[in-house]
């Protein structure tokens, strides 16, 4: 059974309270501001699950950003 | 139908997160690791001392995040958890050396990148079958994505050196035809070009791939006795050069087109048509 392809929602192609939250998500990271970036990039990957759509590369980019972000402020044990 | 898309795995993943779940828990890890790779997604996988991240592999992805790497290797973090901060730089410079390696061969193998579609599937069994503990090195050239980690153990290093080899016969091929182009462009340019092709050769060809992966290999084995830092110091060498062969041919390429360019140009034959 082949699997269908879910459509990628380009980030141009957002509506726009989800597009403003990925314009914050990004500030947020462009600041290093790993906990900011969290409390935004939740709604947005909500959106792409609930209209059953793929994320396009700059959020998976965006995304690997985060976590490198936080794991280099993880306290050391 | 709850399909396993990358949006719905990064939403799992924010999840545990908010949840307070470290990147090391199990079902987080294998969250992330599992991630179906699409074609535009292109993610490589790097992991190190036990610790898992996915980075991208795109050339904007690669560019913004070396620093970061380096950094990261660098901390205080990493240099509590390894004791090896050196072993740490030299790996990960090495990896995104590999990175950069395995992007520039993925254009340029062009159609040879179809004999490896063999290789891509016995990474995918490995990863299966080895879970999160997946120790070995693998510059995966085939497929969206290349992973990297440091073999810890014997049968590892040696699945690592296959995947290596592997690669490094594509790219003595590869070279190789550059060379004879080369080789036949110096011959029939010297004259014009005052040896620089020539010379070009003998320094891509001084240090044959035979000589060299026998050196990697000799060099891997004694390393594998004195720990997994070793293996990692002799990594970064085999990074480094391949790089440098990659430079080297690169320069060679436009050594030869600037000679086919000039043969093209009868003025420049010192007035004698060339038959």
């Amino acid at each position: 059974m082949t699997t269908q392809e879910s459509p990628v929602i380009q980030i141009s192609d957002l509506p726009p309270n989800i597009r403003g939250k990925h314009e914050l998500f990004g500030a947020a990271l462009n600041r290093e501001d790993a906990a900011t970036a969290r409390l935004f990039i939740g709604p947005i990957l909500d959106f792409y699950v609930e209209s059953d759509a793929e994320i396009p590369e700059e959020i998976n980019i965006d995304y690997a950003r985060l976590i490198l972000l936080e794991e280099m402020g993880r306290p050391q044990q | 139908m709850n399909k396993l898309t990358n949006a719905r795995r990064l939403r799992d993943d924010h999840r545990f997160q908010q949840e307070g779940r470290s990147i090391h828990d199990p079902e987080r890890k294998k969250n992330l690791f599992n991630r179906p790779l699409s074609m535009g997604t292109q993610v490589a996988i790097w992991s190190i001392v036990g610790s898992a991240i996915f980075v991208p592999l795109t050339e904007r992805g690669v560019t913004e995040l070396r620093d970061a790497a380096i950094k990261h290797v660098a901390s205080p973090l990493i240099t509590s958890v390894t004791g090896k901060v050196e072993n740490g730089i030299h790996s990960i410079r090495s990896t995104w050396q590999a990175f950069g390696e395995v992007a520039v061969m993925r254009k340029e193998l062009g159609s040879k990148l179809r004999q490896y579609d063999m290789l891509q599937a016995q990474i995918n069994e490995r990863k299966m079958t080895n879970g999160e503990n997946v120790n070995l090195a693998h510059y995966n050239i085939s497929g969206d994505a290349a992973w990297t980690t440091i073999p810890s153990t014997k049968k590892d290093l040696q699945k690592a050196l296959d995947t290596i080899e592997e690669m490094t016969r594509a790219g003595e091929k590869e070279f190789s035809a550059v060379c004879e182009r080369c080789r036949v462009q110096a011959a029939d340019q010297q004259a014009n070009s005052g040896g620089i092709a020539a010379g070009l050769v003998q320094a891509v060809e001084s240090d044959t791939w035979q000589d060299y992966m026998a050196g990697v290999m000799s060099d891997l084995a004694e390393a594998n006795q004195d720990g997994p830092g070793a293996v990692g110091k002799v990594l970064a060498d085999v990074a480094g050069s391949l790089h440098g062969m990659s430079v080297l041919a690169d320069e060679a390429r436009k050594q030869v087109k600037s000679h086919e360019a000039a043969a093209e140009e009868p003025s420049h034959t010192h007035g004698i048509a060339r038959r």
